[in-house]
């Protein structure tokens, strides 16, 4: 049984996008390796652009890389077709509960038709199976027979991690899963998250352009900007010591609880790229404060900065990684 | 915090909402003339098709509500039979073009390709030429008789079907619950009977019930130009053609029909637009 | 920058009640009941809330922009004065540009698609000032060198669909203020945003109300917004005021559960605290509110006497209130590090 459940190697998706009248491609997910390791929760954040989504749908199959290979459980999987094998062992959950769920079935028919498919529990137990999946997710069964639009956001979300869990599946693929909601009921679909994996061991590739939700649930944060993964580590020292540009302007971005949060509003100059005209060099250096000339010559690799003190792996692709001088941020008055 | 979230929430109770005032107006009219048709020989004393020369263009009495035609033939009597043959043969037309082009355009949004383009660049040929045209030319080379009737009028009419079904298909298939569908591992055919028709079908409804309308005045066009239901049946399109000679003293020979086809248009329509809105409300 | 009477609120809210009478039926239900709140000249007010709240409705009433279905049935709104609600249709229409104004969140659907932005700009200016063209695309220029447009006379010649989400925003707001309006009203103008991007709108805003002290009403669910952009806050539940005050009492030590309940559950980055609490259950849908206090199913603190009466905001003293009847409980278990 290997370590890692999922492995990306240097995979490149690339879409055609159209500007004014010309065809363009793009490198939606440019040269992206990362590893996800077995029962880990494993955060993957970015602004629109990343290429953060374009990630989830090739582990899953809904793209395909025109280089580079996804290796599921030392299985190296093939563009788009999937077995039924696999499908069963890597689920997804979307990200808006309004649109995930098909409107016209009830609940209890779009679960066991899944399973009917599957041919994965014999008919008598459905009905069980579905109960019991529900628990798992808070749900009451009454709502079984419900049809989704007599549901409310946080419980169509819950809906569609139980029908990702029907299968048992060891790796759940969540895109975006908790954006859509209120705040107040994100909180308990973050810590169902949590609960899952400490009680089904199930490991979770989270995708969020949050932060601060990964911070709450994930083990280790990959950051990606314009296709490229920027920054990868354990989430307690990406946070304390993060070593690209990038995530530093990221994590001053984000408004804080505060009181007298006004007074330190700080904001990253200038906006992203478009990612069918990238500048030379790092992607990001037309908005980086640490810029020289190097950044526009040669594109920075992933180099190891992990920390001797942690010794926990820390990747960051920024010429000066290792020379940044250590990050204040705005957590200094706490 | 783990107890089990509380359901059922207080959505779960239907609560009941007035249906559409089109759709309650609508359904009555057309309600109360498909009873009519369905009770033909309760509510009339005749029969449609015996002619009583002896008693011609009588005018509306106690024994002929409406009076009579040219043949005294009650006008009552043949208005009600009437009604009974257009609805039936137009909601009968309805049904293949119905069946037909939502299958194809469902086939031509959900796969694309070269099926969407066949199907497709085919309705395009055959929406070129007017719809009247063309169904009567067909059942002027099939021969008159109601089968001719139903193939000239499925042959033209399932293009409007499977451009609205494919319409909705492109949205429909790129909604989370279709590709969660097709990360499962469905079939094709599951994915569109089970998760895409059921969606869409709504729609295609709606215009079925404006497409009836439209059936009953070709097969009533068709009747006036003596290529429609063959006699003796009769037929609100004949009856206008032949009381045309009484115009002038005789108007409501053609005039009565006429209004009996514009008020089975109206229910009909008034039927489909609050059908839309209730099938919106969802 | 003088007022007439700095004393003298800019925007009073009084008893606001607005009812929705959904498609099909011919009942309205109430969506806003008895909202009250003022807006001083030069303040920043945040209206916090989650859906279903109401935030959004309020703040549309103000301008008169509310949709098929949805009226206002009774209190005034006050804008110098002079009641809204009541105001004939002109006077609403004057005070549009130069008195009030308004962002909203989607500026893909509030600007004009088929008009290019600068002319958009020099429209909304020329509407309250008879410029000439050329001093009017002057000062469209200017506005939008000032908003941080970058090449801002490449940017307006182009259409909205030929922007960023960043940039649109910025001319919408160019827009917006062309005409230097006391007050702004601001639907969720950063929810559509990337968190870099909604940093700089943030701190353009702040500037730009220091720069022309105009007042805001800034409405969002996103309490870390307002912290960085409002001195005051009201925070909306079911259609009413649950509670109100200074940001920085407010989170520091919240007056009502439900204030509390979206603190615990706001993700904190810097990780102060680790744990992550929701508010259990749902919120009720229009027209199926609870009896008493709106949130009492929802609440740890709830008695039997939440579940009947009015319940309205009542004042706590020091600039704050709150529509919370166990406000010791709730300090109580929050000292005790329930949190």
């Amino acid at each position: 049984m290997n370590e890692n459940l999922l492995d990306l190697n240097d995979v490149t998706v690339s879409f055609m996008a159209r500007r004014g009248g010309t065809k363009t491609p793009i490198n939606a997910a440019d040269h992206v390796t990362l590893s996800v390791r077995r029962g880990e929760i494993f955060g993957l954040v970015g602004e629109s652009g990343s290429g953060k989504s374009t990630l989830a749908r090739l582990i899953v199959g809904l793209n395909s890389a025109v280089s580079g290979t996804v290796v599921f459980d030392g299985e190296v999987l093939a563009n788009k077709k999937r077995s039924r094998t696999l499908r069963r062992q890597m689920q997804m959950v979307f990200q808006d509960p309004y649109s995930s769920l098909d409107p016209s079935m009830t609940v209890r028919r779009q679960l066991t038709e899944i399973l009917k498919v599957h041919d994965a529990v014999p008919v008598a137990q459905r009905k069980a199976h579905c109960e019991k999946v529900f628990a798992q997710v808070e749900l009451s069964p009454s709502l079984l027979a419900a049809r989704p639009r007599q549901m409310s956001g946080g419980q169509r979300q819950r809906v569609a991690i139980a029908r990702a869990l029907l299968l048992s599946p060891e790796l759940l693929v969540a895109d975006e899963p908790v954006s859509a909601l209120d705040v107040s009921i994100q909180a308990g679909i973050i810590q169902l998250f949590a609960d899952l994996r400490s009680r089904l061991g199930v490991t979770i590739f989270f995708i969020a352009h949050d932060l601060a939700v990964v911070r709450h649930l994930c083990d280790r944060v990959a950051v990606m900007y314009m296709g490229k993964i920027v920054e990868e580590g354990v989430t307690s020292e990406l946070f304390a010591n993060p070593r690209h540009p990038y995530t530093r302007a990221l994590l001053d971005s984000i408004p804080r609880l505060q009181p007298d949060a006004h007074e330190e509003v700080v904001a990253p100059e200038g906006e992203p790229p478009s990612l069918a005209r990238l500048p030379s060099g790092c992607r990001f250096r037309s908005r980086c404060p640490f810029a020289t000339e190097k950044c526009a010559l040669e594109e920075p690799p992933l180099i190891d900065v992990t920390s001797s003190a942690t010794h926990s792996l820390h990747r960051a692709a920024c010429h000066y990684a290792n020379d940044l001088e250590a990050y204040v941020g705005r957590s200094s008055s706490v | 915090m783990t107890d089990l979230v509380v359901g059922p929430t207080p959505h779960l109770r239907r609560k009941f909402r007035r249906p559409p005032t089109t759709l309650i107006v609508g359904g009555s009219i057309i309600g109360f003339i498909v009873l009519l048709a369905i009770f033909a020989p309760l509510v009339t004393s005749y029969n449609p098709t015996t002619i009583n020369l002896l008693a011609p263009l009588q005018g509306p009495s106690a024994a002929h509500w409406l009076g009579t035609d040219q043949l005294g033939r009650d006008i009552w009597t043949r208005l009600v039979y009437g009604a009974r043959t257009d609805l039936s043969v137009a909601f009968i037309a309805v049904l293949t073009p119905f069946a037909v082009g939502t299958v194809l355009g469902a086939l031509a949004g959900y796969l694309g390709g070269w099926l969407d383009n066949l199907i497709m660049r085919i309705a395009d040929v055959v929406v070129a030429f007017p719809f009247y045209v063309l169904v009567i030319v067909l059942v002027f080379l099939l021969g008159p008789g109601t089968s001719s009737i139903y193939i000239a009028i499925s042959v033209v009419s399932w293009i409007s079907y499977a451009r609205i079904i494919r319409g909705s298909t492109l949205v429909a298939k790129n909604q989370e619950y279709v590709l969660a569908a097709q990360l499962q591992g469905f079939s094709t055919l599951r994915i569109i009977m089970r998760h895409i028709l059921p969606n869409v079908i709504s729609q295609a409804i709606v215009f079925a019930m404006s497409d009836i309308v439209n059936d009953i005045l070709a097969i009533v066009t068709l009747g006036y130009l003596g290529l429609g239901i063959p006699p003796p049946a009769p037929d609100w399109g004949e009856m206008m053609a032949s009381g045309q000679q009484f115009l002038t003293t005789h108007w409501e020979l053609s005039t009565i029909p006429g209004f009996a086809v514009v008020l089975t248009g109206l229910g009909l329509s008034l039927f489909g637009d609050g059908l839309n809105e209730l099938l919106g409300r969802n | 920058m003088t007022s007439t009477s700095s004393s003298e609120p800019l925007l009073v809210v009084e008893d606001l009640c607005i009812d929705v009478t959904p498609v099909g039926d011919k009942k309205p239900v109430p969506a806003v009941r008895n909202v009250s709140f003022q807006v001083a000249a030069g303040e920043a007010v945040g209206l916090v809330g989650e859906s279903g709240s109401g935030k959004s409705l309020t703040l549309r009433t103000i301008l008169g922009l509310l949709p098929a279905g949805v009226k206002a049935t009774g209190g005034r709104v006050l804008f110098e004065g002079v009641d809204l609600l009541k105001a004939p249709k002109k006077t609403l229409k004057n005070l549009r540009g130069t008195g009030i104004t308004m962002i909203f969140q989607e500026p893909m659907t509030s600007l004009n698609p088929i008009t290019k932005v600068g002319e958009q700009i020099i429209d909304a200016a020329r509407a309250k000032h008879s410029w000439s063209k050329s001093d009017a695309r002057n000062h469209a220029l200017r506005l939008a060198r000032h908003m941080g447009v970058p090449d801002a006379e490449n940017v307006l010649s182009l259409y909205p669909h030929e922007l960023s989400g960043g940039l649109r925003q910025r001319v919408m707001i160019a827009a917006a203020l062309a005409c230097r309006p006391k007050l702004v009203l601001c639907d969720e103008p950063t929810t559509a945003l990337d968190v870099t991007i909604q940093a700089q709108i943030i701190r353009l805003l702040l500037e730009l109300k220091d720069e022309l002290g105009m007042s805001m009403l800034y409405v969002t669910h996103d309490l870390a917004v307002v912290a960085q952009l409002c001195q005051r806050l009201e925070v909306m539940y079911s259609g009413s005021i649950v509670e109100s005050g200074l940001v920085s009492d407010l989170f520091r030590e919240p007056n009502h559960p439900y204030t509390q309940g979206l603190v615990n559950a706001t993700p904190d980055v810097d990780a102060v605290v680790d744990l992550l609490t929701g508010i259990r259950g749902n919120a009720p849908t229009l027209g199926n509110w609870p009896e008493g206090c709106a949130f009492h199913p929802r609440c740890d603190f709830a008695t039997e006497e939440c579940t009947s009466g009015e319940f309205s905001l009542r004042d706590t003293g020091d600039g704050r209130a709150s529509a919370c009847i166990h406000i010791e409980r709730l300090h109580e278990s929050t000292r005790h590090g329930a949190r």
